[in-house]
């Protein structure tokens, strides 16, 4: 990741200032979004506008409000939950938003350490050590988490 | 001896070895070597000539001034295919034409402000600044000029309208070309140049089916130094075409694309990007900045198809398409546009 990078990464998100809360884990691309890299999906950009290559399920209203976001990830097999921490046999995702009449900004998903993963917009995939790692004016806080059955478990 | 020695049928018109030995499989160096020296001649053209290079922008900006057309379509007709075209071939990926037989007898020009390329092996091909309305129209760049007689096979591209003599065969870029194709095939006629003499001059048969090695990395290296050369070019103050010339518009532009990819790049919204103010900003330059964002869209990507709806006026992509495809739709209306850098 360059410097210019890192630099924009520590002044949006305060929390991953301190060294080593993240690492980059991809290169920068506009081919996936957040809710797409929560889903593994790397071939979409999932978003409720109408075209301008966005995608978005048809039976799910066309909007980013957390119900719609809830129901994308219940149809992917979660359920909403009260907790970020670690469930060992399951697998987390979380979803921020700034206010609770503003939608959903921002979607991580936890990985089986522990720690969580997020795809930055057009930037980069980061780790980082927790959900609320990037929380941030742009993104906000968390406001939801869910939860399934990890698939695969080591 | 493998190499070095073949056998073919000789047939009655051709008899010179230039006709029958197989084009050697050119690397990527030598390759690279040839489109860094095209750069540089291009570079250095634009330093000695800038005067008249800026002359000649006045010209074009001037009302009463024809717009330069393309080739074919100054010809009127598409040539026909050619025997044996292939894939990556000069004919699958250029249509080739001679050049202006009006502008053959250089006596006949009178000084004025339009360059005039010939067979010359200076100076970009260019032969002189010349008045030539009455005779022939200017032809719209880019293209590849290939000396037939004179520098036989010393090739240039050309980024600035200009009247082309018959003493060259143009490559006239297709609709699919790539910009960086128009240096890998300058830079393989030059490589195969010594089939001809003025016993063999070039034809656009003899040129046709000459193989183009388009690897992505060569093509990154011409895009590279493309870019290097151009922010030289800017240098001596002046520029490729009318609506880069203008270098607050183009710092403008920069400025704000800058901004926006700063302040949004980190969000998903696709909403929040095209609102915020810089993204505004770009869509109010309209046609004008349309050129800057479709070569935005190819170098950097990003979400540039609601700006881009507007600004043209029209929307080339189809219900749910992906973000790539819909890149590439557009990508493919700015090359059949005629914007350059594609």
């Amino acid at each position: 990741m360059e410097d210019e990078r890192k630099t924009q990464i520590q002044e949006i998100f305060p929390n991953l200032s301190i060294a080593g809360e993240y690492e980059a884990t991809s290169l920068e691309t506009d081919a996936y979004n957040c809710i797409a890299w929560a889903l593994y999906d790397t071939q979409h950009w999932w978003w409720p506008t109408q075209q301008f290559g966005s995608f978005w399920l048809p039976q799910v209203p066309r909007n980013n409000s957390i119900a719609a976001l809830v129901m994308i990830f219940q149809m992917n097999g979660y359920k909403v939950c009260e907790s970020s921490d670690l469930e060992p046999g399951f697998e987390k995702v979380a979803l921020y938003q700034i206010d609770p009449e503003s939608g959903v900004e921002h979607a991580s998903r936890q990985l089986q350490n522990g720690e969580w993963t997020s795809k930055l917009g057009e930037w980069e995939d980061i780790r980082h050590k927790s959900a609320q790692s990037v929380e941030c004016e742009d993104y906000g806080k968390v406001a939801q988490v869910l939860k399934r059955r990890r698939l695969e478990w080591d | 001896m493998p190499g070095f020695c073949t056998s073919t049928h000789i047939n009655k018109t051709e008899w010179a070895p230039g006709a029958y030995i197989e084009a050697a499989e050119h690397d990527v160096a030598s390759l690279k070597k040839q489109s860094d020296w095209l750069m540089r001649s291009l570079v250095a053209f634009h330093a000695q000539f800038a005067p008249e290079l800026e002359e000649f922008l006045a010209y074009l900006k001037r009302d009463e001034t024809p717009i330069p057309q393309t080739y074919d379509e100054i010809v009127g007709k598409k040539p026909k295919p050619f025997p044996g075209e292939g894939p990556n071939q000069i004919s699958d990926l250029f249509y080739l034409y001679y050049g202006q037989g009006q502008l053959e007898n250089k006596e006949n020009l009178a000084n004025g402000p339009c360059p005039v390329i010939s067979s010359t092996g200076t100076d970009n091909g260019c032969y002189g600044f010349y008045d030539f309305d009455n005779l022939a129209p200017l032809i719209k760049a880019p293209f590849v000029t290939v000396p037939r007689t004179g520098s036989i096979g010393e090739a240039f591209v050309q980024l600035w309208p200009c009247g082309v003599t018959s003493d060259c065969v143009l490559l006239i870029p297709k609709a699919d070309t790539d910009f960086e194709d128009l240096f890998i095939a300058a830079a393989t006629v030059r490589l195969e140049r010594w089939r001809f003499n003025y016993g063999r001059k070039i034809t656009p048969a003899r040129i046709a089916n000459m193989k183009l090695d388009r690897a992505p990395e060569l093509k990154r290296h011409i895009r590279a130094s493309y870019d290097n050369g151009h922010r030289l070019m800017r240098g001596v103050q002046v520029a490729l075409s009318p609506s880069e010339i203008d270098d607050s518009f183009e710092e403008r532009i920069k400025r704000l694309v800058d901004t926006w990819r700063k302040e949004t790049g980190h969000l998903s919204s696709i909403d929040r990007k095209v609102l915020h103010p810089a993204y505004q900003e770009i869509i109010s330059t309209g046609e004008r900045g349309l050129p800057f964002i479709l070569r935005e869209l190819k170098s950097r990507g990003g979400h540039w198809f609601w700006a881009l709806r507007f600004m043209a006026g029209v929307d080339p992509g189809v219900p749910n398409q992906t973000v790539e495809e819909l890149r590439n739709s557009w990508l493919a209306w700015g090359k059949k546009k005629g914007y350059t850098g594609l």
